[in-house]
């Protein structure tokens, strides 16, 4: 198991970007320059509209952050694949597959990647 | 509870082909012999190589391996769940296999039944395996992505349309080359006399693009012809390779007792069907044409039909010079030799030639002419190969019943394969 989350360089990251719509690929671009919790929800929002599409959109406008990825948007264990490298390659964190038990909803991911990207100071003496 | 008496009804069709993206379409175009084929750029404007034309799939834009790229026609709605896994030819299968359904005009029960299978045949995706592969090689921890294998292998029709279509009765692939979908339809047929299955989706598609055509143009097969009007001109004395094409067929068939139950409206009967293997080389037929010879004297047999019993033969045909020379031996020993005359004639003139699937695309093609009477001409056959002198090669299609039909399928390795087909007669 590799711990390091995957540091793709700019170019490639483009690459990796090319599926994805112009508004969001600028996003993660900004991200990479100046991450902040605010863009950070917006690419997991923007991820989770591709990968569930017009589906995740119905859903999350009736059920706003509690729309649940298995159940409501349907993402099957590839998906959840796809969307754990993604989260690493735009956000630099790993989800691992164990962690998705406790990653329910979109609430619950907002707030695993968040968590992870920008950890509480460490109390200072 | 099979039996050799039970009988096998053609109920539903779909086309993504070259020469329409419906029933309608390809009517008119088989009709009209409006063919499918056009100028295709393979290799940029910086290599200048020999294939220049391609029957072409209309209407869908999937030139990218991003499937959030593509477009489509706006009568299908799929959501990225759908999309994410498939190649180009498992989005044409997909729409394809929603006609047929549509047309056979079967539910969500009757698809998801026990008692219905996919059958489906592809050389997956050469386009989508280098994008994955390469994405591999490229990341460094060799991560690539997980809808690679699903999406580019053979096997992702049945990975794909098994799972968004519910199949519940039996879901398998068939690999002989160009001759996969006719060997489906071959075992569809026995599935169902055996009573194993009342029903089978029958699927052949292929991508079409460079990774999926410009190989067969190292092994010499392609036509460098550059006027589609003329490239794919099967029998023809100055044909010189196939046509590339691809898209998706797909063939519903299903027991007589399913169809009637459902107040079906067959196309034709499933008669029967045969194959052969040459075993003389891994490209080319016999030269004698006496595996495909062997073929069809089997589907005769098996049918208890004598050669003048068929009306019309849809020739494999592809256009290449040792195939269709090696086809018409075949129909002058199966055919002139017993005195009979059969039309006969390859339609690959119209679509070019769709690999894996042309099997059922041709079965469809001729339970069209079946329950529509109509001859298909030869497309393009200005000058017939000696060989062909005898047979009967109408250039035009005519207005006529067909009567009891023969289609014919090879493929690389010497893969033959003969359906049957007549016209239907409720009990």
């Amino acid at each position: 198991m590799i711990n390091e989350p995957l540091r793709l360089t700019e170019e490639k990251l483009r690459e990796k970007l090319e599926p994805f719509p112009q508004e969001f690929q600028e996003i993660v671009l900004a991200y990479r320059r100046a991450p902040s919790p605010e863009l950070l929800g917006k690419i997991v929002t923007g991820i989770l509209e591709y990968n569930g599409g017009d589906l995740f959109r119905e859903q999350r406008a009736q059920k706003g952050g509690a729309v649940r990825l298995v159940e409501d948007v349907n993402l099957d264990s590839l998906s959840l694949v796809e969307l754990s490298f993604q989260a690493e390659e735009f956000l630099g964190v790993i989800i691992k597959l164990e962690d998705f038990p406790k990653i329910r909803t979109l609430d619950e991911l907002q707030g695993f990647l968040r968590a992870k990207a920008f950890p509480p100071a460490a109390p200072t003496a | 509870m099979g039996s050799a008496d039970r009988r096998v009804a053609i109920t539903g069709l779909g086309f993504i082909t070259s020469i329409g993206n419906d029933r309608a379409e390809v009517t008119d175009s088989l009709l009209r012999q409006r063919h499918g084929i056009a100028r295709v750029d393979f290799a940029g404007p910086d290599r200048p190589i020999g294939v220049k034309v391609a029957g072409t799939v209309k209407g869908f834009k999937t030139d990218s391996p991003f499937w959030s790229k593509w477009s489509y026609p706006p009568r299908y709605r799929f959501l990225p769940n759908t999309l994410r896994s498939l190649a180009p030819h498992g989005l044409y299968a997909t729409c394809a296999a929603e006609q047929a359904i549509a047309d056979a005009r079967l539910t969500p029960a009757d698809v998801s039944s026990e008692s219905t299978a996919l059958f489906s045949c592809s050389a997956g995706s050469p386009y989508l395996l280098r994008h994955y592969l390469n994405l591999m090689w490229d990341t460094p921890d060799m991560r690539g992505t997980p809808m690679g294998v699903v999406s580019s292998i053979p096997g992702t029709l049945n990975f794909n349309l098994g799972t968004y279509f519910k199949i519940r009765g039996g879901n398998c692939g068939f690999v002989s080359a160009c001759a996969s979908s006719a060997h489906a339809l071959g075992y569809a047929f026995d599935e169902i006399r055996l009573g194993r299955l009342e029903r089978v989706i029958v699927v052949g598609a292929e991508d079409l693009n460079t990774e999926s055509v410009v190989p067969f143009m190292s092994m010499k097969a392609l036509s460098e012809c550059d006027d589609p009007d003329l490239a794919s001109r099967p029998f023809d004395r100055k044909r010189d390779g196939f046509v590339s094409s691809g898209g998706a067929a797909v063939v519903i068939v299903e027991s007589a007792e399913a169809a009637a139950a459902r107040n079906a409206a067959p196309y034709a009967e499933l008669l029967g069907w045969a194959q052969s293997s040459d075993g003389v080389n891994i490209a080319m037929p016999h030269p004698g044409g006496e595996g495909l010879a062997r073929a069809m004297r089997g589907a005769l047999r098996t049918c208890g039909l004598a050669p003048a019993d068929i009306g019309y033969v849809n020739a494999h045909a592809t256009s290449t010079p040792q195939g269709d020379h090696s086809e018409a031996l075949a129909l002058h020993a199966v055919f002139t030799e017993a005195g009979a005359h059969p039309a006969v004639s390859s339609t690959k003139g119209l679509t070019g030639h769709p690999l894996s699937m042309a099997g059922a695309m041709e079965a469809a093609f001729c339970s069209l002419a079946i329950r529509d009477g109509f001859v298909p001409g030869n497309a393009h056959l200005e000058e017939p190969d000696e060989a062909c002198a005898g047979l009967n090669l109408p250039r035009e299609t005519r207005a006529a019943a067909p009567g009891i039909v023969m289609s014919n399928s090879s493929g690389f390795g010497g893969s033959n394969v003969v359906l049957v087909l007549a016209p239907w007669k409720t009990a």
